[in-house]
């Protein structure tokens, strides 16, 4: 038998930056244009299979999707308490977006959650112009890698509408947290790591200050 | 009731006054405040001298006591036991002249272990506050967060473990086991703190605070209620009190549902937040929606009227299909007999379901018939 093992994830960041999607893109493989905002937060789970040479093992992921208006900031502790992973969304597109990011991993670093695992979700890379969509992007992959690196936050890319890099995110996270480098299966950390410096160069100027 | 609620309406002017006139405010008090939210905190905070008359400064004198607390944390709990937890950076203690076994009286280490000593009795007490009530003993929504504030409790459980060997030797050899004292009291989870603990955190600053004083036993006793009263302030978040009132009222309509919820930490915010705060319009399609509108809105005491309607949601609702995902398996086990599958109800649900399943459910509310929804809130509204 698969050892068993069950894990709280939470998903925090900007209104519209695209939690419910990335989670409705997870759960139920499909894409909404018009999603509903969240009202203080949504449920839902998943398991995972690992697979490790001989090892084998499940993980259940019960992901709490958050909130994104301010108004309800105050309600969030409750539904991040104890996780031990937290994906931090922010839209590619969007600066703002990005600016909240800094917020919750404070939230979470300085306050609480010191076991939680924090990653930075960049969404919907189909709308930018390298992936043949109408937007730039607001903030330099560089810059976002070096804030990930000091924090010790693993830092991904994805898309719900083209569904790109969300099973590797969520199974990023399952692996994580079950122990797993995941150098036999497919290793997604350096190929989302990978894609990142070749692009570095289409809108990256004064943002990285190493 | 009218009387009633005339008395609430004077509290309500008085209380919302820029500049309050005290002097009335005591006349109505001394016949007894209203069970309303927010009136009572408020009204002790200004009976007792916390808050003085003029709103103004409300904001202000709040900021600054609490910072002064805060201060109070840092300097008598917070730095002392991270020194004496950092065996590498605690420098004082760590001297070559300040040992554990020190007989300088001004030794840190003797002050340490003295102080554990008043902390242990406070510890005892705190605990014990009010026993037959279950408030004390869950966790309060505002934990201390600070690096190092876990440890009191820590402190002196060790103490405790070090006491029940004393008994031990009172009683025989046999009873060792007796040095698990601690086990007869539920202790909560890391980073989670229950309410005796912040009241045991007060008394300790204050017998710091207060030497010639110290602690004396009881006053735990005058505490308790105070700290019940501010700590249950729903002021700010009027939902947060609605929320804890569907809890209440279903523990007490229906213990079973209640118990289970209790049981699997489902707590009232994980699914009737967005109950109340978009009046269930997003539970139910449009028509629906429209149906307990009618009956909400013609409502005197409307959001008592919501609150009886979402204890029958919990209690009585038959669901019929809505889409498999959030069927849990007992339900598809009832599908064969379609006359079963109609009767079974949320309440199955919660009764049988994991934590997961049951709040999925409740999230993703099964299509039901709104009207015996309504015809079951208003039974539950006359109980």
């Amino acid at each position: 038998m698969d050892e068993v093992h069950t894990t709280k994830v939470v998903l925090l960041g900007r209104t519209g930056s695209g939690k419910t999607s990335l989670i409705v893109r997870y759960i139920s493989s499909v894409f909404s244009e018009n999603v509903k905002p969240t009202i203080g937060a949504a449920f839902s789970k998943k398991t995972v299979q690992l697979i490790h040479g001989e090892e084998r093992k499940q993980v259940v992921l019960a992901i709490w999707d958050t909130a994104g208006d301010e108004r309800y900031e105050s309600m969030a502790p409750l539904y991040y308490r104890n996780s031990s992973a937290a994906i931090i969304c922010f839209d590619l597109a969007d600066r703002q977006s990005y600016n909240k990011v800094d917020f919750w991993v404070k939230e979470l670093v300085e306050k609480v959650e010191q076991n939680c695992k924090l990653y930075i979700c960049g969404t919907k890379t189909d709308l930018l112009a390298e992936y043949g969509g109408p937007l730039k992007r607001a903030v330099g992959p560089t810059e976002v890698m070096a804030y990930a690196k000091k924090l010790n936050a693993k830092f991904v890319e994805t898309s719900s509408k083209s569904n790109y890099g969300i099973d590797d995110l969520f199974k990023l996270v399952a692996a994580d947290f079950a122990g797993f480098t995941l150098c036999e299966a497919p290793p997604i950390e350096d190929s989302l790591r990978l894609q990142e410096p070749n692009q570095t160069d289409v809108n990256e100027k004064s943002s990285c200050c190493f | 009731m009218s009387t009633y609620s005339t008395r609430v309406d004077q509290f309500k002017k008085i209380l919302t006054e820029d500049k309050l006139d005290l002097h009335q405010l005591r006349q109505l008090c001394f016949n007894g405040i209203p069970d309303i939210a927010w009136i009572r905190p408020l009204a002790w905070r200004l009976l007792l001298g916390y808050l003085p008359a003029k709103r103004s400064g409300w904001d202000n004198i709040l900021k600054a006591k609490r910072d002064l607390y805060d201060s109070f944390l840092d300097d008598i709990i917070i730095n002392p036991s991270l020194a004496a937890d950092d065996e590498n950076e605690g420098d004082h203690l760590h001297d070559v002249n300040d040992h554990p076994l020190s007989l300088d009286p001004e030794s840190q280490w003797v002050t340490y272990f003295k102080d554990n000593e008043v902390l242990s009795q406070i510890d005892k007490d705190a605990r014990r506050l009010y026993p037959d009530m279950s408030f004390f003993q869950k966790a309060t929504e505002f934990p201390c967060k600070k690096k190092g504030s876990q440890a009191l409790r820590k402190r002196v459980e060790k103490t405790v473990l070090l006491e029940s060997k004393v008994t031990t030797n009172r009683q025989g050899v046999q009873k060792i086991k007796n040095k698990s004292k601690d086990q007869e009291y539920h202790t909560l989870s890391e980073g989670e703190e229950a309410h005796w603990e912040v009241v045991e955190r007060m008394l300790f600053i204050y017998a710091k605070l207060n030497p010639g004083i110290g602690y004396v036993q009881g006053m735990n006793e005058i505490m308790g209620p105070i700290y019940y009263i501010f700590a249950v302030d729903s002021n700010s978040e009027w939902k947060r009190f609605w929320m804890q009132r569907v809890c209440q009222s279903i523990r007490y309509k229906d213990s079973a549902v209640w118990q289970v919820l209790e049981d699997k930490g489902i707590r009232p915010e994980f699914y009737c937040f967005r109950w109340f705060t978009l009046l269930l319009s997003q539970e139910f399609p449009l028509p629906d929606v429209i149906r307990i509108w009618d009956s909400l809105f013609a409502e005197e005491n409307r959001f008592e009227f919501l609150l009886c309607v979402c204890c029958a949601m919990l209690m009585w609702v038959p669901p019929v299909v809505k889409n498999n995902l959030i069927m849990s398996v007992h339900f598809k086990k009832l599908t064969y007999d379609f006359t079963d599958y109609l009767n079974s109800l949320v309440r199955d649900e919660i009764l049988q379901g994991e934590f997961a399943d049951i709040i999925k459910t409740l999230q993703n509310y099964p299509v039901s018939d709104v009207h015996i929804i309504l015809k079951k809130a208003a039974e539950l509204r006359g109980m």
